[in-house]
C-alpha cells in the first residue's frame, strides 16, 4: 500500500469514527485572527458601510404596521409578514457569523433582564 | 405555436424570471476593512555566515482585507474579498549571501485574494484570485503555534541555502508541497455535510517564472472539523491536485500531481498532535515527499510545541532534509500574539554529501488591528 492509499485509509477511518461529533468552524491561525482587533474593537473590522442598522430598526414601519393593523389596515399585516420573512432569510444566511452570535447574546440578555426584574428587591 | 417560436419565448420567460429574482429588494449590505501587522527579529546561521534580520513573518504576513457582502434575496448572499499583503523584508526572502552586512529584500506588495462569491443553501461558488480548493490542506493545525511554526518550514529563512548555495534553499529542499496555493480559479464548496465540506476548484496558475505561469490546475478535497466533546477537537483535510505542465509549453512534461493531507487533534487537557504528509508525482521530473509531526500543549493564554519535518528527493534524488523546531506563543487576547521559536535544519545528499546545519531563532509579534 503506497503512502497515498495509507493516508486516505487513515483519514477516512478517522472521519467515520468521528461522525458523531458536532461541527465547528476551523480557522487557520495563519489567517487574520477572528474576533476583536486592537484598534477595531469588538467587531474586529472597520465598517465602511452597513445598512444592517437601518434594516434592524423597523420601529417606524413596525409602528405603522401596528397602527395600521389597529386601524384595520390589512396591508400592515402583510408588511409585518414580509419583515418576518426577511428575518428568516437573514437567519438562514447569517448562521455562525458574529452578527448572529450577537443576536443570540442579545436574546439571552433580554431573558436575564426579565428574570432580574422578577426578583424580590 | 410552432417550436421555433416556443424556444425564444421560453428563453425570454426564463430570463425574465431570473431578473425578477435578482431585482428583488437588497437586504443587509455591509462592507468592512480589517488587517494585521506581523514583525519579527530573526537570527540565522548557516555555519559560515550569520545575520540578524528585521523581517515580516511570512507564516502570517502583514496584510489588510476589504470584504463586503449583501443578502440579495431568495436565500442568496453575494460578496467580495480583496486581500493584499504588504511586507517589508519578507522572512522567506532574506539571504546570508550577497552584499555584506545585511540582506534587504525591500518591500513587496502582493496579491492574495481578489474574488467574488455567491453563497446559499447550495453551498458557495467563488470566482477570482484566491485559495485553491486544497490550499492549506497540508497545514491543518490546532496547536496554537502556527504563527511561529507549522508545516510551512520554509516561511522563515526559506531563501537561505545550505553551504550558501541558492539551489539548495530551505524552501526548495523541505517544502510542504501544499497543493497549488492561490491562483485565478472557479471554486465550489459544498454546504456543510455534518462536519465535512467537499471542495473543488479549477483554474490557471500564477507565477513569476514563465514555465510555471498559466498552467491548468484542478483540485479536489475534503475538509473536516468536529468537536468530539470529551474526546476533544479534530480537524483534517485530504485532497488531490493536478497541474498540466504542457499547458504553456506542449511536450514539456505531462502532469504534476500532488496527494496529501493533514490531521490535527486537540485534547481537552490541552495536549495536541498534528501530522501532515504530501507526495508529488511529476511526469516531467522526479517524485518527492514531505512528512511532518508536531506535538504541543496549550494552557490558558500559552501554547508550546515541538515539531519535526522531513523532505525527501525535493531537489535531487537522494536528498534528505530534516527539520527540528520548538515554538512558544503567548496570546494575551484575541488580537495579540507574542511568539518565539528556534529551528535547526540539516541536509544530506546522495554520495554522502553533507552541509553545516542552518539554525534560526525568531522572536516577534503579530497584532490584528
Amino acid at each position: 500500500m503506497g503512502a497515498r492509499e495509507a493516508l486516505m485509509s487513515v483519514l477516512l477511518a478517522a472521519a467515520l469514527a468521528a461522525c458523531s461529533g458536532t461541527p465547528f468552524e476551523y480557522h487557520s491561525q495563519r489567517e487574520i485572527p477572528a474576533g476583536p482587533g486592537l484598534l477595531t474593537g469588538e467587531s474586529g473590522a472597520w465598517v465602511v458601510f452597513s445598512d444592517k442598522k437601518v434594516k434592524a430598526d423597523p420601529p417606524p414601519a413596525t409602528a405603522q404596521s401596528a397602527a395600521g393593523e389597529a386601524a384595520g389596515d390589512p396591508g400592515a399585516e402583510l408588511r409585518e409578514f414580509q419583515e418576518f420573512r426577511d428575518f428568516r432569510r437573514w437567519k438562514d444566511t447569517a448562521k455562525d457569523t458574529p452578527e448572529f452570535r450577537e443576536f443570540q447574546d442579545w436574546r439571552e440578555w433580554k431573558a436575564y433582564r426579565s428574570w432580574k426584574e422578577r426578583q424580590p428587591q | 405555436m410552432t417550436k421555433s417560436a416556443l424556444k425564444p419565448l421560453l428563453l425570454s420567460a426564463a430570463v425574465a424570471s431570473a431578473l425578477a429574482v435578482l431585482a428583488a429588494p437588497a437586504y443587509a449590505l455591509e462592507a468592512k476593512i480589517s488587517g494585521q501587522v506581523n514583525r519579527a527579529i530573526m537570527h540565522a546561521d548557516d555555519g559560515s555566515n550569520s545575520e540578524i534580520f528585521h523581517v515580516d513573518n511570512d507564516h502570517s504576513s502583514t496584510r489588510f482585507r476589504f470584504v463586503g457582502s449583501e443578502d440579495i434575496g431568495s436565500g442568496l448572499k453575494a460578496g467580495i474579498v480583496w486581500e493584499v499583503e504588504y511586507q517589508s523584508n519578507d522572512s522567506d526572502q532574506v539571504t546570508l549571501v550577497g552584499a555584506p552586512g545585511k540582506s534587504d529584500t525591500g518591500t513587496t506588495f502582493g496579491e492574495r485574494k481578489m474574488e467574488v462569491f455567491f453563497a446559499g443553501a447550495f453551498g458557495q461558488v467563488t470566482l477570482g484570485q484566491g485559495d485553491g480548493a486544497m490550499n492549506g490542506g497540508i497545514e491543518v493545525d490546532l496547536s496554537g503555534t502556527q504563527v511561529i511554526g507549522y508545516a510551512g518550514i520554509g516561511d522563515l529563512g526559506g531563501a537561505i541555502g545550505f553551504g550558501g548555495n541558492s539551489a539548495l534553499t530551505l524552501r526548495k529542499v523541505i517544502n510542504q508541497q501544499d497543493f497549488e496555493s492561490r491562483y485565478d480559479r472557479l471554486r465550489y464548496d459544498s454546504p456543510k455535510l455534518g462536519p465535512l465540506t467537499i471542495s473543488i476548484s479549477t483554474g490557471s496558475s500564477n507565477s513569476s517564472t514563465a514555465a510555471q505561469n498559466g498552467l491548468d490546475i484542478q483540485e479536489y478535497g475534503i475538509w473536516y472539523s468536529s468537536n468530539l466533546g470529551a474526546a476533544g477537537t479534530l480537524a483534517f483535510a485530504v485532497g488531490f491536485s493536478t497541474k498540466d505542465l504542457d499547458t504553456v509549453t506542449p511536450g514539456s512534461g505531462g502532469d504534476q500531481e500532488t496527494t496529501g493531507g493533514s490531521i490535527s487533534w486537540l485534547h481537552p487537557s490541552g495536549w495536541n498532535v498534528t501530522f501532515a504528509i504530501s507526495n508529488v508525482q511529476n511526469d516531467a521530473g522526479k517524485d518527492s515527499d514531505f512528512n511532518y509531526l508536531k506535538v504541543g500543549y496549550k494552557t490558558g493564554k500559552h501554547a508550546f510545541s515541538a515539531d519535526f519535518g522531513m523532505g525527501d528527493d525535493q531537489v535531487a534524488v537522494g536528498d534528505e532534509a530534516k527539520h527540528f523546531g520548538v515554538q512558544y506563543v503567548f496570546a494575551p487576547n484575541q488580537a495579540v500574539d507574542l511568539y518565539a521559536g528556534y529551528k535547526t535544519l540539516s541536509l544530506d545528499r546522495a554520495g554522502g554529501v553533507t552541509f553545516d546545519d542552518i539554525n534560526i531563532l525568531t522572536v516577534g509579534s503579530r497584532i490584528k488591528f
